[in-house]
C-alpha cells in the first residue's frame, strides 16, 4: 500500500531581500516594481514510498531534501503538483521542539509529545520508558534550562523515538549526543524501521548510515530527483557525481555559503614536485592549496579543513590555529599552502570542507571543495594501508615481542 | 494499546484542508491545553511574585482609576462603591488586552515550531487566549471577595455574565486570528497594538458606566462591540438588571462575523506561514 505518493511536485520560493516588511515598505513595493526572484526549490519531483519502507533522501546543501520533508509533513504547501499521505505522519526535523527552559524535564515530555501527536494517555504509559532512554532519571524534574546541550538533545530525542506514528520523517537528528547515544538512537531507528513495519523516510549527510537503514534512497540534485533505486546503487551515484561536481575553480560550486567578504576561487592538490595532482601517495608529501581573493582588503583570516573519506568519516582537521600561522597582512588574491610531510590517509577516495572565518564570522564554506584519491601507499615499508572505513589517518608505530614472565602491572585493579 | 489516529491530508488543494480543520482541532485538543500550560509557565516561573501577577495587574488599575476618576467625576452617586464598578469593568478588560497582545505575537513567538513540525497552526492563537482565562479565573475570586466585601448580593441574572464572556472569546478569537497572521506578514502590528488596546479602553465603558454617554453619539458609540459586553457584564452581576438585548445581539453579530472572517483568513495564509516566519 503506499502511504506517501508525491506526484509532480514543484517549489518555488520568492527570494526578496526583505523577508518581513514593514508597512512603509509594503506601501513602497506596490509603486516601485522591485526585483524579485524566483527560486524553484524543486523541480517536477514525483516518488511513491510504500506501507514499511525505510527510503534515505541525499543530496547535496541545498538540493532540496529538507524542502521535500517540508512538504510531506504539512509545513509547506508545493506551488504545483500534490501529494498526499496516509497515516499519522511524526517528523523529527528538530529535537526537543517546543521544549520550555523554564519547564521540567518530565514536563517537557508530555508538552513536546503532545506537540508530536501523542496523546496524554500514550505519554503517561511512556514516560518512565522515555525517561531511561535518555538516561535522565536523576534530572527527569529539574528544569531543562540547567540541563548540558547533550541532556537537552538526548531528551529530545528519546521522547521522539517513542512516539509512534505509521510515517516517521526523520532530518539528521541522528547527529546529536555522544557517540554512545548515536549508537543507541541508529539501533532504535532501526528497529522502528525494521521489525515493527513502519514507515521511515530519513534525510541525511551520512551515507553510512543510509546504507546502513534504507532499503531504497532517492537521490536529489539541484531540485531534481536523479535516481531513486536501492540505497548502495544511488549511494554510489552520489559519490560519483561528488567528483564531477568538484571542480577545482570554485565559481559553479553551488554548495557554499558564508558572507563571502574573502573568497575562494580555487584549490589544489599538489604532489611533492609541487603539479596539480589528482592521486596521491601515501606516505609521500603532499600539499594542499587554497588559492583567495580578498576584494574588502581583510587582515587576517582562519582557515581549516577537513579531508573526509567516502564512508563521510572525518579522517583529520586541519586548522591554522592549531600552529598559530597567522598572515598578517593578506593581498587582494594569493594561495595558502598546507603542506604534508606524509600523507597519512589509507587508499581511498576523500573529499576536503574547507572553511574560512575571521574572528568567528564564516567567510566561505564549502563542504564539498575537492575530490582526490589515495591510490598508493609508501607509508608502510609493505605498501599496505588499511581500510579506510576503519582508519582515519595511519599512525608511525612498531611492534615489540618479549619474552618470559609477564610483568606486574596488573595490581590494584 | 491505544492509539489516535490522526490523518492529516496534505494536499495541494487547500481548500480540502480547511473543511476538516475543526475536526482536526479537536483532535489536537490535548495540545492546546499544553501549549496553553506553557503559555502560563512561561510568563510566572522565576517571578518572585509569581501568579499573583495576575491579579495585581487589573486591581492596580482599578485603584489608579477610582482615585482618577473620583477626581474627574466627582457626581457619581450609584449604589455600587467605585471600585467595584470599575473592577468589573477592569478584569474583563485585562482578559481582553492581554489576549489580544499575546494572540498578536503568538505566531511569530512560536517560528521554531511553525517551521519544524506540522499541526493545525490555529492552537496557537487559542492556546494564547485560553492561558488569559486563567488569569480571569483568579480575578474573578477577587471579584467574589469584593462582592462579599461590600455586601452586594447577586442575582440570577448575573449567570449570563458567562455566555457573554463566552461571546467575548469569540470575538478575541477571531480578532486574534486576524492579528497573529497579519503580524507575521508587517511587524508594526506588535507596535501598533499597545496604543490600540490602550484607545480602545477609553472608548468602552470600563473606567465609566454607559449612563456617562448620552444622546446623538451613543449610537456610534454603541458600533464598537466591546461596549455592550462591557456594559453587560456591570449590568447582570452588579445592577441585577437584564444586558440592553439589542445592542448585545449586535455585538454577537459582529463578534462572530470576525470571528468566521478571521478564522477564514487564518486557514487561507495557513499555507505560507512557515515561508513568512
Amino acid at each position: 500500500m503506499r502511504v506517501i505518493c508525491v506526484e509532480h511536485v514543484s517549489k518555488k520560493f520568492v527570494l526578496a531581500h526583505e523577508r518581513s516588511m514593514s508597512l512603509a515598505q509594503a506601501a513602497r513595493s506596490m509603486f516601485s516594481r522591485t526585483t524579485r526572484e524566483d527560486f524553484w526549490a524543486l523541480n517536477d519531483i514525483s516518488f511513491d514510498v510504500e506501507q514499511g519502507e525505510t527510503v534515505g533522501i541525499i543530496g547535496r546543501n541545498g538540493a532540496g531534501k529538507s524542502t521535500i520533508l517540508k512538504l510531506i509533513t504539512g509545513i509547506m504547501q508545493p506551488t504545483k503538483g500534490r501529494i498526499r499521505t496516509r497515516g499519522r505522519i511524526c517528523s523529527l526535523l528538530e529535537v526537543g521542539a517546543g521544549f520550555h527552559p523554564e519547564m521540567t524535564g518530565r514536563e517537557n515530555i508530555y508538552l513536546n509529545g503532545s506537540i508530536l501527536g501523542m496523546t496524554r494517555r500514550e505519554i503517561d504509559s511512556k514516560v518512565d520508558e522515555i525517561v531511561s532512554f535518555a538516561g535522565l532519571e536523576k534530572f527527569i524534574d529539574t528544569p531543562v534550562k540547567r540541563y548540558s546541550s547533550g541532556m537537552y538533545a538526548r531528551l529530545g530525542f528519546s521522547v521522539a523515538a517513542h512516539v509512534d506514528p505509521d510515517i516517521l520523517i526523520v532530518d539528521e537528528v541522528l547527529s546529536v549526543g555522544d557517540a554512545a547515544f548515536q549508537a543507541k538512537c541508529m539501533s532504535r531507528m532501526e528497529r522502528v524501521s525494521q521489525s515493527e513495519g513502519r514507515t521511515v523516510v530519513y534525510v541525511s549527510h551520512n551515507l553510512s548510515s543510509v546504507q546502513a537503514l534504507c532499503s531504497r534512497a532517492i537521490l536529489i540534485r539541484q531540485g531534481s530527483l536523479v535516481c531513486n533505486g536501492d540505497s548502495a546503487s544511488v549511494v554510489a551515484e552520489y559519490v560519483s557525481g561528488l567528483e564531477q561536481g568538484a571542480h577545482h575553480a570554485f565559481d559553479d560550486n553551488p554548495d557554499r555559503s558564508g558572507t563571502g567578504a574573502l573568497r575562494l576561487i580555487g584549490a589544489a592538490v599538489l604532489a611533492r614536485d609541487g603539479t596539480p595532482v589528482k592521486t596521491l601517495v601515501a606516505g609521500e608529501g603532499a600539499t594542499f592549496a587554497f588559492d583567495y581573493t580578498n576584494p574588502n582588503g581583510l587582515r587576517r583570516v582562519d582557515v581549516k579543513f577537513s579531508v573526509i573519506s567516502s564512508h563521510d568519516v572525518p579522517s583529520t582537521n586541519i586548522d591554522m590555529g592549531l600552529t598559530d600561522f597567522v598572515v598578517d597582512q593578506l593581498v587582494a588574491q594569493g594561495t595558502f599552502l598546507c603542506h604534508l610531510d606524509r600523507v597519512p590517509f589509507p587508499i581511498g577516495r576523500y573529499r576536503v570542507a574547507i572553511a574560512v572565518s575571521l574572528a568567528g564570522e564564516l567567510l566561505d564554506h564549502m563542504p564539498n571543495a575537492i575530490v582526490f584519491d589515495v591510490g598508493l601507499s609508501t607509508f608502510f615499508p609493505t605498501g599496505r594501508t588499511p581500510e579506510a572505513r576503519y582508519c582515519g589517518c595511519m599512525v608511525d608505530h612498531r611492534w615489540e615481542h618479549l619474552v618470559g614472565p609477564v610483568p606486574d602491572r596488573y595490581q590494584g585493579e | 494499546m491505544e492509539r489516535q489516529e490522526v490523518a492529516i491530508q496534505v494536499d495541494a488543494w487547500p481548500e480540502e484542508k480547511v473543511r476538516g480543520a475543526l475536526s482536526v482541532l479537536w483532535q489536537h485538543r490535548e495540545l492546546v491545553w499544553s501549549l496553553t500550560v506553557r503559555d502560563i509557565h512561561s510568563r510566572y516561573k522565576q517571578s518572585v511574585l509569581g501568579i499573583a501577577w495576575a491579579l495585581l495587574q487589573p486591581l492596580a488599575m482599578t485603584a489608579v482609576f477610582t482615585v482618577f476618576m473620583s477626581m474627574v467625576d466627582r457626581s457619581y452617586a450609584g449604589p455600587i462603591p467605585r471600585p467595584v464598578f470599575i473592577y468589573i469593568g477592569m478584569l474583563p478588560w485585562t482578559f481582553f488586552a492581554g489576549g489580544l497582545t499575546s494572540g498578536t505575537e503568538c505566531l511569530v513567538g512560536n517560528f521554531n515550531l511553525i517551521t519544524k513540525i506540522y499541526f493545525p497552526r490555529e492552537v496557537f492563537p487559542i492556546s494564547a487566549v485560553l492561558g488569559k482565562v486563567v488569569d480571569l479565573a483568579l480575578g474573578v475570586l477577587v471579584l467574589l471577595a469584593m462582592l462579599l466585601m461590600f455586601r452586594i448580593h447577586m442575582t440570577p441574572w448575573a449567570l449570563l455574565a458567562i455566555p457573554v464572556l463566552v461571546l467575548q472569546t469569540v470575538l478575541m478569537l477571531g480578532l486574534t486570528f486576524i492579528l497573529s497572521s497579519a503580524n507575521l506578514f508587517y511587524r508594526d502590528i506588535r507596535h501598533v497594538m499597545p496604543l490600540v488596546t490602550q484607545l480602545w479602553m477609553y472608548i468602552s465603558p470600563v473606567v465609566y458606566g454607559l449612563e456617562r454617554v448620552h444622546g446623538t453619539i451613543l449610537s456610534l458609540y454603541m458600533l464598537n462591540p466591546m461596549a455592550s459586553i462591557m456594559d453587560a457584564y456591570r449590568k447582570v452581576v452588579l445592577e441585577a438588571h437584564p444586558p440592553a438585548w439589542n445592542y448585545l445581539g449586535y455585538s454577537a453579530v459582529v463578534s462572530i462575523v470576525i470571528f468566521v472572517v478571521g478564522y477564514r483568513m487564518f486557514k487561507k495564509l495557513e499555507p505560507l506561514f512557515a515561508e513568512t516566519v
